[in-house]
């Protein structure tokens, strides 16, 4: 008798998670293969939100505007000269940008930083003479933290900018410039704003700070080092921890300046040297890989984090000057071009009657020009994924061995959940220890060089002590058969247990990780995943050894890779991740210390438990 | 001298010209009608008002409209009433059993007649029955609720509503002339009317107790007085001699130059020069703001700002203020009244700066909030703070109109500033005597309604492609329950040998 369909599904169900060990690895491998293939999936960049009508629209700012603003940048150059130290040109230039606004009719506002002293930022509002006041956009400069003749360039061309597109008669939302001091950070001082603006306290200066209702978008505008010159436009997504913007604001933004009449090249990266024209494969996928690293540390890239902190989709952008580039707009024709982007990424956002909601927030540029979305870029992720699952299925159905049906019945596996629970906390507050220790040395102030060697040290002392404190040796519950019923019941050794639970551990962080921050999701589960799947016992002594040598020897690699990567000496990392974690509390740290360092500690001790092939028969 | 009340069923058109800083002029165009009730056919008064207030059985009706902001710290006190963005309504009824048939009534008859989306406002979700606002406050504690008694009052506003030409085409249309002669000729053009800054119109429905019905219809435009628009429309009036209204028993032009109101009769061509005006500047009793704090998806804040302005506050002893406001909310802004926190220059002071509040607690579905305090500013301080938490509803999809990622519109807060009046309180000055003219002489002494900035809110929203993945999922798993059972119960036992 032909077994039923349903029944074929079972038995292939079964017979695949009986091979789980082996089925798992060959996933993993092909995890690989797929993400190294994810660059082919890549599909070309487009805007799907049609309200913005990019190109169905003029610019207006011209050759008279860009001579203001180099009058502006003029007499903002001669700030410099005149004031005596940085932190008093800065602020003697946010009082004449507060002057200037005020000449002009607008609304202008100082307000605090917290508990900064005399910092302070400036923020000015254009009322749309026909808007209703329900929505405004708002452009960002920074004053205080770069070079000072091209935050000369920049705020002079902000205030040009601002005061054209302030009274434009087709203007439905109001506009709000916001000149940040960025003396303690551009960020730090952006979100200093933003407190004051979404709070109630009363942040201002006595001159009172009146707000302009919903913040929908925001823009983030750098000119180039030298001021006047520009032949591409470098722009910035990356917020808190990979949170990115929607990718119909980049997509807008990339189209409205690679068209006439700004015509100019838009690039991700910070290497000036990097072509985004190379659509090779291989350059591909180096731009994917940079992408993900950028978004895997969790560091925002600009003052526009902030305001995606606050819900508000932004971006940063800065005009660079590049020997590639065949033409570079200097002076008058600098200004003219970077006002007309200006202008015209207002205009299409003006245009806009809800917020960015047609494209999606989960994305991996691959250069300017090319994209993968979440359906794409998922893929080798969940194929991780279900290798660590199906290894952790078989493991907990059928043991180590494939003992699932004798002819005498039923047979069920046991396992020491509670011991190996029990093993896998004490991993994890070795792992917090270490963690702590790591950011405590980090906070008194030593070098980098010293947090890492003490940290090293640390977890070195914290391996050794959950080695001994877990040292069950002989006290381990063999292997054993019980009968009760014809289900025979096979209790298996505790370490199959401790690696069952330590693969759910890295399953379930990995996963939520993944909705979170992917690429540090995807870099940690393939950093991870072999040394959970491959660990086991031998009983032969040299194999024993080799394995926990093998497992000894990942972190070191692992740091010495990742440090390669994000360009550091391999001797500061610990020091440089403390850094990063305090200044923008990103999740590298905890991932190291709170499943890497524990899932490890669990590798090892799985890897040097002792093998008993003798099954006591009860 | 200008007939005040006529006798008979009387029609007046008038027009006030202000010049306002920024280079911007304020024009309000008044069109009085009056009838009495027992007449059987109306000679100039709009069939569809008289009807509606007939059937709504209503003391008065209101329905206003407004579009554009009112800029006060530049342009000062508006001359009447600058309405808040979208359209109000408002009535009173003697009796409060024929308040909620009449509402229903007259909110569906309002909304045909003016092409507004007004049945939205027949919903219990939408009304609110206020108990301090809309009456008169002597300073007595009690004395609100007292005339409140005498009427029943119901107030819905629908901020998200677009006002356009659709609004003003049957606007125009209730007038005798319509658009074709009179004052109303200069509102003909319609893109001139709505490319004002601000821009306020409705109308004011009434009887009085000798059995006259009233009608007036006002419209206030703010327009840049370099603008084609304003030069078109003064060229209008200014022709209106040679074109008037045959129905009008007087056609006026009032220009307000300081406290001075000069009086121009149009059907005597007289002559007037627009552009020899000087600027006004009237500062309003108080400045007021309204802002939202917070901006998660489940928590936030309003806070409501009430400021002197800044030469009456450096005055060495500036009067306490006597103020009320008046703040609906949707059910899905749920406040915590116990959030309410007041700070008076910056300091925290207890409720007992409130003289009364009064506090409806929204229903989920049904009914929405309604937060009536009534408070006086006191002498010589500058600026009150008023602070409420609030929780975010979460809505059904269904409930979500289609433009979704908006956000949502918060109804406008009303605030009314009961003055002092002193011996040298500032009324306009005029020769002429004139419906309109006793109206703007009665707001110097009056109280001063402000109406908040508008705000938006953004709730969660879901992805509604959502529902297409939970369609597609929902529509696999039925089709394979289906098909399964289907199997189940067509299956033979017997088959199974012949598949053998």
């Amino acid at each position: 008798m032909s077994a039923s369909p349903r029944e074929k599904i079972k038995r292939l169900a079964v017979a695949c998670v009986r091979r789980g060990s082996f089925i798992s690895l060959c996933l993993y491998v092909l995890g690989l293969v797929v993400a190294s293939l994810a660059p082919s999936l890549a599909r070309d960049v487009y805007v799907d939100e049609n309200a913005f009508l990019v190109g169905s629209t003029h610019a207006t700012f011209d050759d008279l505007d860009g001579a203001r603003a180099d009058d502006y940048v003029e007499t903002l150059t001669k700030i410099t000269f005149d004031a005596r130290s940085r932190a008093r040109t800065t602020r003697e230039r946010l009082e004449w940008v507060l002057n200037a606004l005020d000449e002009r009719g607008f609304e202008s506002y100082k307000s605090w930083l917290d508990g900064a002293g005399d910092l302070f930022n400036v923020h000015g509002v254009a009322r749309a003479a026909r808007g209703n006041g329900r929505e405004s956009m708002a452009l960002v400069t920074v004053l205080g933290d770069g070079d000072a003749d091209a935050e000369a360039a920049t705020v002079g061309l902000a205030l040009r900018a601002f005061e054209k597109i302030g009274r434009a008669p087709w203007l439905a939302k109001d506009l709000m410039w916001v000149c940040v001091d960025g003396s303690r950070g551009e960020i730090d001082g952006t979100m200093a704003w933003l407190k004051t603006y979404y709070s109630s306290s009363v942040g201002d200066l006595g001159g009172g700070f009146e707000r302009a209702g919903a913040i929908q978008q925001a823009f983030v505008f750098r000119a180039a080092n030298r001021g006047a010159a520009a032949s591409a436009v470098r722009v910035k997504l990356e917020g808190w921890n990979g949170a990115y913007p929607n990718q119909d604001i980049f997509t807008m933004f990339r189209s409205i300046v690679e068209t006439y009449p700004v015509s100019m090249r838009v690039s991700l990266e910070s290497d000036v040297e990097v072509r985004e024209d190379d659509l090779s494969r291989w350059s591909l996928m180096k731009s994917t890989a940079r992408f993900m690293w950028r978004a895997a540390t969790g560091i925002p890239s600009g003052a526009h984090a902030a305001f995606k902190a606050h819900s508000i989709d932004a971006i940063s952008f800065e005009a660079i000057e590049r020997q590639q580039d065949a033409y570079v707009r200097s002076g008058l024709r600098a200004y003219v071009t970077l006002g007309q982007m200006l202008e015209l990424t207002f205009r299409a956002c003006n245009n806009l009657l809800e917020l960015l909601h047609h494209s999606c927030f989960y994305y991996i540029l691959l250069g300017p020009n090319k994209f993968l979305g979440i359906a794409e870029y998922i893929a080798p992720q969940a194929i991780l994924l279900v290798s660590l699952l199906l290894t952790a299925l078989k493991m907990t159905t059928f043991g180590m061995e494939d003992t699932s049906s004798t002819s005498d019945g039923e047979t069920r596996m046991s396992h020491d959940w509670f011991a190996a629970i029990s093993k896998l906390s004490l991993a994890l507050v070795f792992g917090a220890i270490v963690g702590t220790s790591c950011v405590s040395l980090h906070l008194r102030e030593l070098n980098h060089v010293t947090v890492t060697l003490g940290t090293v040290a640390v977890a070195f002392i914290a391996f050794i002590t959950f080695l001994r404190l877990t040292l069950d040796g002989e006290a381990s519950p063999v292997r054993s058969t019980t009968k009760v019923c014809d289900v025979t019941i096979v209790r298996q050794e505790q370490w199959v247990g401790v690696k069952v639970i330590n693969i759910a551990w890295l399953l379930f962080t990995m996963s939520a990780c993944t909705f979170f921050n992917f690429a540090l999701a995807f870099l940690t589960t393939v950093a991870l995943a072999p040394a959970c799947l491959l660990c086991a016992p031998s009983g032969d002594a040299a194999k024993r050894n080799r394995a926990v040598a093998v497992l000894g020897a990942l972190p070191p690699t692992w740091m010495f890779v990742l440090s390669r990567f994000a360009g550091s000496p391999v001797y500061e990392s610990f020091g440089l991740l403390a850094e990063h974690h305090v200044r923008w509390k990103t999740f590298a740290l905890p991932v190291v210390f709170g499943i890497a360092f524990p899932v490890l500690l669990i590798c090892f001790d799985v890897a040097r438990s002792p093998v008993k092939s003798k099954t006591k028969k009860a | 001298m200008i007939p005040i009340v006529a006798a008979r069923a009387s029609f007046v058109e008038e027009v006030l010209i202000e010049r306002l800083r920024d280079d911007a002029v304020a024009l309000v165009f008044t069109f009085t009608t009056t009838e009495h009730e027992l007449e059987r056919h109306s000679a100039v008064m709009a069939k569809p008002l008289r009807a509606v207030l007939a059937k709504s059985r209503a003391e008065t009706l209101e329905l206003w409209f407004g579009r554009g902001r009112w800029n006060a710290r530049r342009w000062g006190a508006p001359p009447v009433v600058a309405k808040p963005i979208g359209a109000e309504a408002l009535g009173t009824w003697r009796a409060d059993e024929d308040a909620e048939r009449g509402w229903r009534d007259a909110t569906t008859a309002l909304g045909g007649t003016f092409c507004a989306s007004l049945s939205a406002l027949g919903t219990s979700t939408a009304v609110t029955s206020p108990v301090l606002g809309f009456n008169a406050w002597d300073g007595e504690a009690s004395s609100a609720r007292r005339a409140s008694d005498a009427a029943t009052v119901k107030h819905a506003s629908l901020p998200q509503e677009a006002v356009c030409v659709e609004n003003l085409a049957p606007w125009l249309k209730q007038l005798p002339c319509r658009d074709r002669a009179g004052l109303a000729k200069a509102l003909k053009t319609a893109h001139e009317v709505f490319s004002a800054r601000h821009l306020t119109f409705g109308v004011r429905l009434s009887k009085d107790g000798d059995g006259y019905t009233r009608s007036e219809q006002t419209l206030m435009m703010v327009l840049p007085d370099a603008s084609e628009s304003y030069a078109e429309i003064i060229g209008t009036i200014q022709r209106v001699a040679s074109d008037v209204c045959v129905a009008a028993d007087g056609s006026y032009v009032h220009a307000r130059d300081g406290d001075d109101i000069a009086t121009f009769n149009l059907s005597s061509s007289a002559a007037f020069d627009a552009d020899a005006l000087g600027v006004n500047h009237r500062t309003p009793t108080l400045y007021v703001e309204r802002f939202l704090t917070g901006t998660g998806n489940e928590f936030g804040g309003i806070v409501i700002d009430i400021e002197r302005p800044a030469l009456e506050s450096s005055a060495n002893s500036s009067p306490p203020i006597r103020a009320r406001l008046f703040q609906p909310l949707p059910w899905f802004v749920k406040l915590y009244m116990h959030t309410l926190s007041i700070e008076l220059d910056g300091v925290a002071v207890s409720r007992e700066v409130l003289d009364e509040m009064h506090f409806v607690p929204a229903e989920d579905r049904v009914r929405s909030s309604l937060l009536e305090l009534q408070m006086v500013l006191p002498a010589n301080a500058s600026m009150l703070r008023l602070r409420l938490d609030f929780d975010k509803g979460f809505l059904r999809a269904q409930e979500f109109p289609p433009d979704a990622n908006r956000g949502f519109d918060l109804p406008p807060a009303r605030f009314d500033a009961f003055r002092v009046i002193h011996a040298d309180t500032r009324v306009p000055r005029t020769q002429q005597a004139s419906a309109f003219l006793d109206k703007l002489r009665a707001s110097s002494v009056a109280p001063e309604t402000l109406y908040m900035n508008s705000l938006l809110l953004l709730l969660p929203t879901p992805d509604f492609s959502m529902t297409f993945n939970v369609a597609a999922m929902t529509g696999s798993v039925l089709s394979i329950l289906f098909l399964s059972l289907m199997r189940a119960m067509t299956a033979r036992e017997s088959w199974k040998d012949y598949r053998r």
